[in-house]
């Protein structure tokens, strides 16, 4: 049972009583809390938690509370915009520009064929959205190049999930979460990145005192404060620590002999591969003690019931998918998935990402089906009234993949939806260069960082401004009604869809128009045909039921009319090769499997065990860049800021980016808190203030995301390498090499000058200016001596988000 | 069988044969990942050519060689060109090698863009769709 008590939080400022609360579904994290809208006149004035709502009973993050700031902000976009001869961006009228865009997709596909445009969309739109991104891409477009930026989110959740189960869709559920004895959150701070889900883990631990939390991660994170075993590793050894441990449960005889019998395949694949990941072996890569690691491992043999998460700690590290195979594989091993409190529940980061890959705007077909496989295109073909060859087959390119092909000229549009690569696409300067080579249309509610690389700017709606539904982490479905209308001169997204098809002239093979569907629901309707018969089934949901009952599970067909809390609970899996969403990849090459290699697996039903083979990061720290750099979130912010860098409340706290540092190496480079450093890597560099704090380990710096200004030098991604996953192509933001440097001037000691009196002159005291000069008592400087002064220093103070989360730090500035 | 084919096939053979001798130390967990495609390729090709050289080739045999050489294809490329740039972030080796390098991997793809209408012509465009990938096909990738 979900919570012991509702709570409802609401952030409301309206002069008088409000018009009415408008049905919706947070927009911001995976969770997917439910909640209500304020509308006073047409104007979004607040929100509050839906208190019979499952997922969160009325209660919000801090970035869902504040969402709705952005909606009303003065700098919206409010006309679309195309850059003119002189390279700025110009008011255009929406005829202007859709026909500029009409006539650039034309000229594209006539010069450089289907595949030379390009769809970068999303993980924070709708799935009528998403559904209307795939059938105009691949049958209005006949491009396989979309993607999204799921892909630097959770295109490591699918890809696992194809490799062990066949199919997309995460086999437990926060249901699962309820009743766990036992927990593990690996590379996954949901204490700062879903805040509603942590509260309720902890609400029922501090009531019942499960389950017993072991958390993972290279930094010792709010969530890891929690946790009752927590193993901070050193950075890209994932693999090496999952071998570890896997090692032990099969060397203990912790293993499930009578499911692994029946119910999977390989075993002797991954039993093999760990092999001499004997615990101090494990140790000795990780840092880990063994005592620890073998701790560890009993806890996860002899739990009765497991549910392990993970997130972009585990996503966007070297071995992505093979360390989140590494978790499926230890389910499997202990039979534990499939029945209640037990399962993988690999997380989302956005909303609505794992909504794009199920409906098909990224990654494969819609409703799960086979990019590789015949009958599912020929499937697609019929269900969409399209000629069968005019359906590219294939996997997808990731977005590193697309930006190599805008390098060589082999992209003509590149059309950005809703999404902000600018800031979070890793090595951004490179992608910039490819942005600037191609004809770039971006949709966006915002001025971003991107548009200043786009051709053509349209001005979308946000959440509240439009309606449909969302997918979140856990598979449910949930609505957003719209609560008011876009501002004047805004179109949503889905409208934008529907016009640049109609002014396409997009034809099924009868002639008439590829979209028949004029509203959201009408989408939804015809994609639940889509769905029929396929793992992600959504026949039997309707928009009134998603709202009666607050959000359903799929699939929700006939047989599970009101969803399914966890899959897999009959032990069958959708590994048979005419079934499964894809034929998979090796595992270490990332070579795509054909359609025999997949029928010679031989799963047809059962799951199946890799062999899971650890490799460190390619880049490493070395003499020139002695620091390991890792990157993340804020529980304050949301990805690039565009929306709650426009939450007064929000921005205030964190306004700036920084770079946290062990104190044990800020005290090596004598460094100050709040002085401003430069962090250079290979790539680039920034020049941010200085948190000094014990919660990353010594020899790593942290470096949040969110800030990415072209004229603040503070972006995280002028530093990350641009390195992928094999199989799901996501970039290994986690590991990269810095080196950090000390902005200082020298200033020469006057004749009537003390180091107290430059230390008071500069702002410092004189027991920090003489720390930064490793000077001792009774601190003497000659007259014409050179000292060293910090050029500047700032409070970087971030505050707790809860009164239970106290975020540790030394010393405070 | 098609000695068009049979050509393309060779020639790429001999250029990996050539690439691989040059990756004298792994000095990179991205070349340990690099060298397995390369190895797969390789010896694929060399099982392709044997069969091409028979004067009756058992087309699904081939077709399975075909389908593995061209997937090595998709995964060499981003493989190689991440190789590329750990070599320059972290100095593994001189630019001269990677040029040599960089230029042979283009003339081994160039034999494969070549054989493309060879293996439509043996098994037709429709089926062609599930043995070669999209940007391979259609003379759209590197």
């Amino acid at each position: 049972m979900s919570w012991a008590t509702e709570r409802t939080d609401i952030n409301v400022y309206s002069q008088g009583e409000i018009d009415k609360w408008v049905y919706s579904t947070c927009n911001i994290c995976s969770v997917g809390c439910g909640c209500f809208v304020a509308v006073k006149d047409n104007k979004i004035v607040g929100i509050k938690g839906n208190k019979d709502h499952s997922i969160n009973r009325g209660r919000l993050g801090p970035k869902g509370e504040n969402q709705w700031y952005a909606n009303n902000n003065v700098d919206r976009l409010q006309t679309p915009l195309i850059r003119n001869s002189s390279g700025r961006l110009v008011t255009a009228s929406w005829d202007e520009a859709m026909g500029l865009f009409v006539e650039k997709t034309k000229e594209t596909l006539q010069r450089l064929g289907p595949n030379g445009f390009s769809i970068y969309s999303t993980g924070q739109c709708y799935l009528e959205t998403y559904y209307t991104i795939a059938k105009i891409g691949r049958a209005g477009l006949k491009s396989h190049l979309l993607d999204a930026n799921t892909r630097l989110c959770t295109a490591t959740t699918e890809w696992c999930l194809f490799e062990s189960f066949g199919a997309d869709g995460v086999p437990a559920s926060y249901e699962d979460v309820d009743v766990t004895d036992t927990m593990m959150l690996f590379g996954h701070n949901l204490a700062e990145t879903g805040t509603v889900l942590f509260e309720r883990i902890m609400e029922r631990k501090r009531r019942t005192g499960k389950p017993y939390l072991i958390v993972v991660d290279v930094r010792k994170t709010v969530t890891a404060q929690a946790a009752d075993l927590f193993l901070q590793l050193i950075p890209g050894t994932n693999a090496a620590l999952l071998n570890g441990l896997t090692h032990l449960l099969i060397k203990n005889g912790h293993i499930d002999e009578h499911f692994i019998q029946n119910h999977t395949v390989g075993y002797n694949n991954t039993k093999e591969s760990v092999n001499q990941w004997t615990p101090e072996q494990t140790a000795s890569v990780t840092g880990i003690p063994a005592e620890l690691i073998q701790k560890t491992a009993q806890v996860l043999g002899r739990t009765d019931t497991l549910v392990c998460t993970t997130l972009q700690g585990t996503y966007q590290s070297v071995d992505a998918t093979t360390s989140c195979v590494a978790i499926n594989n230890i389910h499997l091993l202990r039979g534990l998935i499939g029945k209640p409190g037990s399962g993988p529940l690999h997380m989302a980061g956005q909303p609505s990402s794992s909504g794009n890959r199920t409906v098909g705007g990224v990654g494969t077909y819609p409703g799960n089906r086979n990019p590789g496989n015949p009958q599912h295109i020929k499937e697609m073909a019929r269900l969409w009234n399209v000629e069968e060859e005019h359906l590219e087959v294939g996997p997808e390119k990731g977005i590193e993949e697309v930006i190599h092909l805008m390098e060589k000229d082999k992209i003509g549009l590149f059309w950005n939806i809703g999404t902000n690569p600018m800031v979070s696409l890793p090595n951004r300067r490179r992608a910039r260069k490819a942005f600037e080579k191609t004809f770039v249309v971006v949709q966006d509610p915002f001025l971003t960082e991107t548009t200043e690389v786009a051709d053509i700017v349209l001005p979308a709606a946000l959440w509240g401004e439009k309606e449909g539904t969302m997918e979140n982490a856990d598979r449910t479905v949930n609505l957003l009604r719209k609560a008011v209308d876009p501002p004047d001169g805004v179109k949503s997204d889905f409208d934008i869809l529907l016009d640049f098809s109609q002014r396409m002239g997009f034809t099924d093979q009868s002639g008439r128009p590829l979209l028949t569907y004029t509203t959201p629901e009408e989408c939804f309707e015809e994609w639940k045909k889509v769905s029929a018969g396929r793992p992600a089934d959504m026949t039997g949901i309707t928009y009134d039921k998603l709202e009666k009952y607050n959000g359903l599970r799929w699939p929700v067909n006939e047989e599970n009319p009101l969803g399914t809390p966890r899959l897999y609970a009959d032990h069958n899996f959708p590994t048979y090769p005419d079934y499964a969403q894809s034929y998979g990849k090796d595992l270490f090459t990332g070579r795509p499997r054909t359609k025999s290699e997949f029928e010679a697996i031989g799963a047809n039903g059962r799951a199946i065990l890799f062999a899971t083979h650890y490799l460190p990061p390619p880049e490493r720290p070395t003499k020139a860049y002695p620091f390991w750099l890792t990157t993340g979130r804020l529980v304050w912010h949301w990805h690039t800021r565009t929306k709650t860098g426009r939450s007064p409340h929000l921005q205030m706290i964190a306004p700036n980016g920084y770079v946290e540092m062990n104190m044990q190496d800020a005290d090596k480079l004598n460094l100050l808190p709040g002085e401003r450093v430069r962090v250079v890597s290979p790539r680039g560099w920034i020049e941010v203030p200085v948190r000094i704090v014990d919660t990353v380990q010594p020899g790593l710096v942290f470096v949040p995301f969110h800030y990415g200004s072209w004229q603040k030098n503070e972006a995280a991604n002028e530093l990350t390498v641009d390195f992928t996953d094999p199989l799901s192509k996501q970039p290994t933001f986690k590991q990269s090499s810095c080196r950090v440097e000390k902005i200082r001037k020298n200033y020469t000691v006057g004749s009537d000058e003390s180091l107290q009196s430059i230390a008071e002159k500069h702002g410092y005291t004189l027991e920090e200016l003489a720390k930064i000069n490793s000077l001792f008592p009774p601190y003497r400087v000659g007259v014409g001596e050179s000292i060293e002064v910090p050029y500047s220093r700032e409070n970087v103070e971030i505050p707790p988000y809860m009164p239970y989360r106290s975020v540790e730090k030394f010393p405070s500035v | 069988m098609d000695s068009n084919l049979l050509q393309h096939f060779a020639r790429a053979y001999r250029l990996l044969q050539v690439v691989s001798r040059d990756f004298s130390s792994i000095d990179s967990p991205i070349l340990v990942r690099l060298l397995v495609v390369l190895r797969e390729q390789q010896t694929t090709l060399y099982q392709a050519i044997l069969l091409l050289q028979q004067s009756h080739t058992d087309k699904e045999d081939l077709r399975y060689y075909i389908e593995v050489i061209y997937r090595d294809e998709e995964a060499r490329d981003p493989l190689f060109r991440a190789w590329v740039r750990n070599v320059i972030w972290m100095g593994l080796e001189s630019r001269e090698s990677t040029k040599a390098k960089k230029s042979i991997m283009k003339q081994i793809r160039r034999e494969l863009l070549q054989a493309v209408p060879y293996v439509e012509e043996l098994y037709g465009k429709q089926e062609t769709r599930y043995i070669i990938p999209p940007l391979m096909r259609k003379n759209g990738g590197m």
